[in-house]
């Protein structure tokens, strides 16, 4: 692609969601609803269809040129060896299976939220932030240089807080935005050090350094600049990964996920299910070549995925809010891709972010019609019986629990399987964490299937449940488009390559040259391995479907027998998602805020205001010495100007000229 | 003698020519003046349109003499610099005084002040403005700034029925004067130490000797003075918060920016390349009224109640970060982060007097605290582009004047003058009390049933300035580098001749 077409393209699909964030801003309000349902999901579409002709241009470029890095404007260029910032975007592969699935997933959600929030007053607000998000995500994805990849990064975290405090009217809401900004923060301050230690460090083949932080310069230098598993790069990579984590929900930053759902159901949707939460994954992906060099980060980056893909799925067991056990399934499932980058088995994430996008969306969304219909009810022991009565929906959150857990010829199936299967021959301790990861697939069945047999079958548990209605059409129509989606994708994608006798499937295709380049990407598994991972997993999955059904569904036994006879302090952990969020309160929160109190009351007034009260006082009282010379007569300024002057005379005279 | 008939060889067009925007705005000045009998009183917005157009002709003049300029050269026997340096800062004068002009007619009629030499007096006082930015020669500079000082005298008493507009015209005439004679005392003194006016035979006859000679030395203090009251620095700085509070809020506008931005453009020819060979002796004088500048500034406006004292105090604190880039000489960064700063300070601060001249009422201007409190709630763009300049004055990203700051403290380190950087953060962080504390008083809400100043409606105009002056300090704060590469190609191109940029 020529780099002018490049630069057009990549702006006008940054351009159309910051003008749609601004007029809903400035004009919603006044023009009303129709306007704001109009630009919203409209500017979001127009940007989807700019990704389309991206995709067509790099899928056409040829081989060698796949990547095209362009700068839109020198931000900062303060001569040669010195500070250099350009706003420059990178179109290739990675970047544009990123924007597809932002544009064109998030197209369909803003969509739905025309019928989901079609009583909420601040509709214009809404569509802003949400404008705003979509404006950040891409900017984080199309990024070429660190310093507006971090931009990116902190407005994707200040829009996901401003739609979790959406509702700012509950305390709840305000609190979990807040506990969701902060955790971000401590992902960008790591990602702050980790950039500063990049932007010290680089140099080139000849030892001079380098004074940017453009991704394809730091890539580019990076085996000249660190050397293959030292400490330096370890640091880095694992500061960065702190940022991915963050983002990412993986332990030990993953609290702020499930209380992130107290944003209305598209924002899970779209920023905790969809996109934001595959940031940490993008990243990791994206600095492939720095971890490649940092075997002992990419290891701690696999191990955290897998144990935070277990934890989850563990805790999504016992929860009972729908969108929390949806939440924790994300977590998990995000888990799982955060192991498959941190093996190098780039692709392979890639791929299952795709599907994952489609399906998990597809469940949030799902799951917002039956909240819908129940007028705004989470609890799913309040649900029940629902299937009667919103058959579709239940099509479409069965065909999205079936690519969740990985049910053969779902789209689920292929690129879960797929990543499993590089864990089976990579990564460290391999393949132990495989194994983890196969019991993985069987807590994804179990909590997927638990979920649709307590909401949608057995009898309804209110008065309500026998009075619920199918979801408007412009709520429906999104959700059935992702339920095809998630049924098809993987099929289209791989099968008739496999059939046709390809090894290569289209997505590896596709995004493989932009791993190749420069790193050491895992190793594909044989034939025979693959194989086999492939009916370990799928045995797992089924294994787990089943035990779903028979717990929740047949209740022979039944849950309760069951969870009575597992030791208690098993299920108490999965209830109380492993103590985390009392572990945090007891270590960091409660003694931060007794620290603050107690300076509050003995360092502040005694020590601290008393000097700055103190300086304040003198500049106070300096500012009013000034003021006194004042005086508003001539004759005063004039001596003044003359007094001083005659000083400098002097001090001319007798002191510099000698 | 000899040197000044050789020079006299003239080829008359193509110094014309490099005195095209002078003598559009000479001409429309004629024009104005003649109009003006012939317009009728209620028809008077037309002149303001007819100053546009000539503004708009000059400004494309500066342009089209921008990219002529390249190679730099002298015109006029060696009086006038037709250099880039001049049209960089010619571009900002002209864009002030039109950002003036569009401001005016709105405001001029709600004061009842509305007159036709409103207009050619802006006109007159730019050209003035024009010709101290290009002036080779200490003549050139002295006759520029007597043109903008005598326009602005006039000006600044524009509101003639009112006594404290009177007293800032008195003011500001007495004390101008006062530094008109030292400044063409010190201009006399070096006369007297080189025999030359012109500042390419000044540099090369300072160029073989050590610079130590009291005479030159003592005249270069004396022009350091002259200028230092124009760009009021402190501690010659008495008269701007007087004659600002005083003037009609317009000429404030226009004063505050234009005058400062062209006395720094000569200020920087004079000492940074003209006396450059002799920086040790200079620049330890600039750095100190820098840092008096700075100091005095910041802790003055503190205390203030007047939005109009307030900027003005903060002026003079801008005045001395700019200075700084002076006190670097000779690095040429230095030279580059005090005309980045020049843009950017004209952007912002034109923004923030615009404000208060737009929302000036038909009774007193607006100018105390108390006439600010609760806009945000009746005038909520105004009060956010406000904000916005405040922001950009207090030097917060991603605004002009973050950069402006980073550029100037930048050049002090560069320049191993760690100390000027350190003072400049010292005080910027004081100037934050004092401007959030004008932008917390615009979004605190009135009480129920208090009275708030009675702000007038924002025209088109009016409304077209802000955003201009919003948009332009939004640019310098993220297109740096649009600026910045005009600003260092101002500086290769400086006459006298400069040390390059590394």
């Amino acid at each position: 692609m020529n780099g002018t077409l490049a630069g057009v393209l990549g702006t006008l699909i940054l351009a159309f969601p910051l003008a749609g964030c601004v007029l809903c801003a400035l004009l919603g309000p006044r023009y009303g609803r129709r306007f704001v349902n109009w630009v919203g999901p409209g500017v979001v579409g127009l940007s989807f269809l700019v990704a389309l002709i991206v995709l067509a241009q790099v899928v056409g470029a040829p081989e060698h040129s796949k990547s095209t890095t362009v700068e839109i404007w020198n931000w900062l260029f303060l001569g040669a060896g010195n500070l250099h910032v350009g706003v420059d975007l990178t179109l290739d592969p990675l970047s544009t299976v990123m924007i597809m699935v932002i544009c064109g997933v998030g197209f369909l959600i803003h969509l739905y939220s025309v019928g989901y929030m079609e009583h909420d007053p601040g509709i214009a607000r809404f569509f802003s932030y949400m404008n705003l998000f979509i404006f950040s995500m891409l900017l984080l994805v199309l990024a070429a240089d660190l310093v507006i990849l971090i931009i990116g990064w902190a407005l994707v975290a200040l829009s996901s807080y401003l739609l979790i405090g959406y509702w700012y009217e509950r305390p709840s809401a305000v609190l979990a935005a807040r506990k969701a900004f902060i955790t971000q923060v401590i992902g960008d301050v790591a990602m702050i050090i980790a950039a500063a230690m990049l932007f010290t460090s680089l140099h080139d083949a000849g030892g001079h350094r380098i004074f940017t932080l453009s991704l394809p310069t730091i890539f580019a230098n990076a085996s000249s600049s660190f050397s293959h598993g030292g400490p330096l790069i370890t640091g880095i990579c694992a500061l960065l990964a702190i940022g991915a984590f963050a983002k990412s929900a993986q332990f030990p930053l993953h609290t702020w996920l499930p209380d992130a759902m107290e944003g209305p159901t598209p924002v899970s949707a779209l920023i905790h299910a969809a996109t934001m939460v595959t940031a940490g994954v993008y990243l990791i992906a994206r600095f492939h070549v720095l971890y490649d060099l940092a075997p002992v980060a990419a290891g701690m980056v696999a191990c955290v995925g897998i144990g935070t893909a277990v934890m989850a799925g563990v805790i999504a067991l016992s929860q009972v809010d729908i969108k929390r056990v949806i939440a924790y399934s994300t977590m998990s499932q995000i888990g799982l891709m955060i192991f498959a980058v941190g093996i190098g088995a780039y692709t392979a994430g890639m791929y299952h972010f795709v599907t994952h996008a489609l399906f998990k969306a597809l469940l949030f969304m799902a799951a917002g019609n039956v909240i819908h219909a129940l007028a705004d009810e989470q609890d799913i022991r309040l649900m029940g019986g629902l299937s009667a009565r919103m058959r579709q929906t239940e099509v479409a959150f069965l065909a999205g629990s079936f690519a969740l857990a990985g049910i053969p010829i779902f789209a689920g199936w292929f690129s879960k399987e797929y990543l499993l299967g590089f864990g089976a021959v990579s990564g460290p301790l391999s393949p132990l964490l495989y194994l983890v990861g196969i019991g993985v697939n069987v807590l994804t069945g179990l909590y997927a299937f638990r979920l649709w047999a307590i909401v949608f079958r057995g009898e309804p548990q209110t008065a309500r449940g026998y009075a619920v209605h199918e979801a408007p059409p412009v709520m429906l129509w999104p959700v059935l488009a992702l339920a095809g989606l998630s049924t098809l994708t993987g099929l289209i994608i791989q099968w008739p390559i496999q059939i046709l006798g390809g090894g290569a499937h289209l997505v590896s295709g596709f995004l493989d040259p932009v791993f190749a380049a420069g790193g050491h990407p895992a190793g594909e598994p044989g034939a025979g391995v693959a194989a086999l991972a492939l009916i370990a997993g799928t045995a797992a999955s089924l294994v787990g479907v089943g035990g779903a059904l028979r717990l929740w569904l047949w209740h022979q036994p039944d849950a309760q027998a069951v969870a009575s006879r597992v030791p208690r302090s098993l299920t108490l952990l999965s209830l109380h998602k492993f103590y985390f969020d009392e572990l945090y309160d007891a270590v960091l929160v409660r003694p931060t805020r007794a620290a603050a109190q107690t300076m509050r009351r003995v360092v502040e007034p005694g020590v601290m205001d008393g000097w700055v009260r103190g300086l304040a006082d003198v500049f106070a009282g300096l500012s009013l010495d000034f003021r006194s010379y004042q005086s508003g007569l001539i004759r005063d300024y004039a001596s003044y100007m003359i007094g001083a002057t005659a000083v400098g005379v002097v001090v001319i005279v007798f002191v510099i000229a000698h | 003698m000899l040197l000044a008939t050789q020079n006299l060889q003239f080829p008359p067009t193509r110094d014309l020519i490099g005195l095209l925007p002078e003598l559009i705005l000479s001409g429309a000045f004629v024009i104005l003046l003649m109009l003006d009998l012939v317009t009728p009183p209620s028809r008077r917005s037309l002149l303001a349109a007819v100053s546009l157009v000539a503004l708009a002709a000059a400004m494309g003049a500066v342009v089209w003499g921008w990219f002529d300029a390249d190679h730099a050269r002298t015109i006029y026997a060696g009086s006038f610099a037709y250099d880039r340096f001049g049209r960089f800062v010619d571009g900002i004068v002209i864009a002030s005084a039109a950002l003036t002009v569009a401001i005016s007619p709105d405001y001029l009629n709600r004061r009842g002040l509305h007159f036709g030499e409103y207009y050619a007096l802006i006109l007159a006082a730019t050209v003035g403005m024009m010709l101290l930015a290009g002036a080779a020669s200490l003549i050139v500079i002295f006759l520029g700034i007597e043109l903008l000082s005598i326009s602005l005298y006039i000006l600044s008493g524009f509101a003639h029925t009112e006594t404290r507009s009177q007293e800032a015209a008195l003011k500001y005439l007495l004390l101008g004067g006062f530094a008109s004679g030292i400044l063409l005392y010190g201009m006399a003194l070096i006369y007297g130490a080189t025999g030359h006016t012109q500042l390419t035979l000044i540099k090369q006859s300072l160029a073989g000797s050590s610079g130590t000679d009291p005479l030159f030395l003592v005249g270069v203090g004396l022009l350091f003075v002259g200028f230092a009251f124009k760009v009021s620095a402190a501690p010659f700085h008495w008269w701007t918060p007087d004659v600002y509070q005083g003037a009609p809020t317009s000429v404030t506008t226009f004063m505050s920016v234009a005058t400062k931005v062209a006395a720094f453009a000569s200020l920087i020819r004079v000492f940074t390349y003209t006396f450059a060979d002799s920086t040790d002796k200079w620049t330890g004088i600039v750095a100190f009224v820098a840092i008096i500048s700075m100091v005095v500034g910041n802790v003055a406006a503190l205390t203030q109640t007047s939005l109009k004292r307030m900027l003005a105090y903060s002026g003079i604190a801008q005045a001395g970060y700019i200075l700084i880039g002076v006190a670097v000489s000779p690095d040429p960064l230095g030279t580059v982060g005090s005309l980045y700063y020049l843009a950017a300070y004209a952007a912002t601060n034109l923004g923030a007097f615009a404000v208060i001249t737009v929302l000036a009422g038909r009774g007193e201007d607006l100018d105390s605290y108390d006439g600010i409190r609760g806009l945000a709630y009746r005038r909520p763009y105004t009060a956010a582009a406000m904000a916005f300049f405040l922001f950009s004055l207090g030097g917060f990203p991603p605004t002009a004047g973050f950069f402006a700051k980073f550029l100037v403290f930048s050049a002090a380190i560069h320049a191993h003058a760690v100390y000027l950087a350190l003072w400049g953060i010292g005080t910027s962080v004081i100037s934050i009390f004092y401007y959030l504390r004008v932008g917390l008083l615009m979004y605190t809400r009135p009480k129920e049933g208090e009275e708030t100043y009675p702000w007038a409606r924002t025209s088109l105009a009016g409304g077209g300035v802000l955003a201009a002056s919003a948009a332009g300090t939004l640019v310098l704060g993220i297109l740096v580098f649009l600026i910045y590469t005009a600003a260092v190609s101002a500086q290769h191109g400086v006459l006298p001749v400069p040390q390059q940029l590394a």
